[in-house]
């Protein structure tokens, strides 16, 4: 209580004149932390809109923070979908940041979350991520440590466990992939379902699902972990159905059996089959996961840091999530920015399990990108895990003008598909 | 409830003495839940900052009732082994204030317990009852959490023996000034350890 009283009356000392129900807003890391806050101060904030290609459906949302000391810290807000909706949200926040000390992140977060009154969803979400991530950036330049060192990693020195998609059905492309995994050193893969799936589902679809699956540990072989990617395409009913009958392939995990509003729905699927079940890409703030992890059902659980809200969020999703045994298989499908930003948290996590890429083996184009933007191979594995950042902060360098040769191509849909009689179908 | 009402009596003695201080009731995990529920309802009307401990934080069920029964916030936490019995404690809504112990659960694993029970609108308060090293600690742990409320700092009332805490940590870290202890500034935990002054203190067998 006195505590608070402390900062309303600070409050009061900055805005004389202002009616005392005001008084207790303030600007940033002003006076109320003079005498212990650091004397860095965020004095400018570029928001870019950068895609690949002029109809990416995910353009990147960058924000880079400026500082007073020079220091730079960069962060990413992607949003699929949805860009100019999180490059706006990011200017909404332009008070937030400006004269802020960028030291001080769970305090900005918290003001963000907290003082943006209605509770953050997706686009929301994602501009706190991407101010969150840059602040970090900053930390641990000035402090001249990798982030995962500032949050207590490493936990594995070889590095971050990951694992790339595997998109085929094809026999013989499979039984490659096996041998170029084996190879590389590479232990797990990703794959989706054939086709999209109405809430009560056909037994011939349901019979394609499951050879689909089959064939998929047939061609990769019983020493690669295999997960399965559902992507919310099928109902509790249906999803059950095929988990059960999955059951004996020993899957690393099915990824959102079901869409993610209804958490009980979830559960239920969970608790129904053997197989270990992952969700969590599609939700937002500790707050967003709390039932989720409450109810204990599910086995692993994968946040995203471009939208759960950045470091601060993952690291805390990731305490809470271990308070009942789940494992954190955290999702990246969008920019490097956010994708290297995931691997210090990731490195920090004792319930880690394995670190996606939506890339395959072989690098394509948005890999070169990648390589040419940061001087490295951006998120390619080595020996079938990251390589842990060795640079202070997130361990990047990123030049602007490398990012004008990819011009802000507007806001694009994700994928819209639809059944065969035309209504809507989950993607 | 002759123990309710003396409870009752010495608070009102204690504000009394006290003016506009905060209280908090200590039940040092004593009473049963039966006899826990009738003394947090008979004090409600107090406003104590929190009843900790009032009993054993075990039958889940059965400390449930006391919250039930009153508004008495509750304080429970520096017993418990696992992040996993502060989620339960959570859940089944038992805990207002949560109380992990420094030298038990260290910064570590307080802060994340903390980050559980930020989600469920709870504060975090430490148990402390160690020396003047935990102290430094709680201060920075305190600063790196949005829901701490408020932190036991255990000054014994002896001259000599603050003296010597100060001693040991080579300099005083548990200094309250208008209700704040100040944030250390060093490096670290920003002390340093006086390592003759540990030897001068030593216990002798």
């Amino acid at each position: 209580m006195r505590r608070r009283e402390f900062l309303a009356a600070s409050g009061i000392g900055l805005l004389p004149g202002r009616p005392a129900a005001f008084a207790a807003q303030s600007s940033p890391g002003t006076d109320a932390f003079r005498a212990v806050g650091s004397r860095i101060r965020i004095t400018g904030m570029k928001v870019f809109g950068v895609s690949l290609t002029p109809d990416s459906d995910r353009p990147y949302v960058f924000v880079k923070l400026e500082t007073d000391q020079g220091v730079v810290g960069w962060g990413e807000a992607t949003l699929e979908g949805k860009a100019g909706a999180a490059l706006a949200c990011l200017e909404d926040f332009r008070d937030f940041v400006i004269g802020a000390d960028p030291m001080q992140v769970e305090h900005h977060w918290q003001s963000m979350y907290v003082h943006s009154f209605y509770r953050a969803g997706p686009v929301m979400g994602s501009a706190i991520s991407g101010i969150d991530q840059a602040m970090w950036d900053i930390r641990g330049k000035v402090l001249s440590l990798p982030v995962y060192q500032l949050l207590g990693g490493p936990f594995d020195p070889r590095g971050v466990r990951g694992y790339y998609h595997a998109d085929s059905e094809d026999r013989d492309e499979l039984l490659r992939l096996r041998q170029t995994a084996l190879r590389e050193g590479i232990s797990c893969f990703k794959s989706g379902l054939p086709e999209y799936y109405e809430w009560i589902g056909t037994r011939a679809k349901i019979e394609r699902a499951v050879r689909h699956i089959q064939g998929l540990r047939e061609g990769l072989g019983p020493d690669i972990d295999i997960a399965v990617d559902f992507h919310a395409k099928t109902s509790p009913s249906v999803a059950t159905i095929i988990c059960k009958e999955v059951e004996p392939l020993n899957l690393l995990f099915i990824e959102e059996p079901c869409p993610p509003e209804n958490v009980k729905a979830m559960a239920r699927i969970a608790r129904r089959t053997t197989v270990p079940i992952a969700t969590g890409e599609r939700l937002i703030a500790p707050y967003g996961c709390r039932e989720l992890i409450e109810m204990g059902a599910i086995d692993i659980l994968q946040t995203d840091i471009n939208h759960v809200g950045g470091i601060t969020a993952l690291w805390k999703v990731a305490a809470m999530a271990g308070a009942s045994g789940i494992s954190m298989a955290p999702h990246a499908c969008e920019g490097p920015i956010g994708g290297l930003a995931t691997l210090h948290v990731d490195a920090a996590m004792p319930n880690f399990l394995v670190q996606e890429i939506c890339s395959g083996v072989q690098p394509g184009m948005k890999e070169k990108i990648w390589e040419e933007w940061f001087g490295f191979p951006a998120m390619r594995m080595v020996n079938g895990r990251f390589p842990l950042p060795e640079k202070p902060g997130l361990g990047f360098e990123l030049s602007e003008a490398s990012l004008k040769r990819f011009p802000f191509g507007g806001t694009r849909p994700m994928a819209r598909v639809f059944h065969e009689d035309g209504s809507v179908a989950e993607w | 409830m002759a123990f309710a009402e003396a409870v009752s009596r010495r608070f009102d003695k204690l504000r009394a003495a006290a003016g506009d201080a905060d209280f908090v009731l200590d039940g040092a995990g004593s009473l049963t839940p039966g006899d826990a529920g009738r003394v947090a309802a008979a004090i409600e009307h107090l406003h104590l900052l929190w009843f900790d401990e009032p009993c054993p934080l075990s039958n889940l069920s059965a400390v449930r009732k006391i919250n039930d029964e009153s508004a008495t916030p509750l304080g429970f936490g520096r017993h418990v082994e696992q992040p996993g019995e502060v989620q339960d404690a959570l859940r089944e809504e038992v805990v207002d204030i949560l109380r992990p112990d420094l030298a038990h659960h260290g910064i570590s694993q307080i802060r994340r317990m903390a980050a559980l029970a930020e989600t469920y609108y709870v504060a975090v308060a430490p148990h402390h009852d160690g020396g003047p090293i935990g102290t430094a600690a709680a201060l920075h742990l305190a600063a790196s959490l949005p829901n701490f409320f408020i932190q036991h700092i255990p000054i014994p009332s002896a001259e000599a023996d603050r003296r010597m805490r100060a001693e040991l940590t080579g300099g005083p870290v548990e200094t309250v000034k208008d209700g704040f202890a100040p944030l250390p500034t060093a490096p670290g935990l920003g002390i340093a350890v006086h390592e003759e002054a540990l030897e001068k203190y030593k216990e002798r067998a």
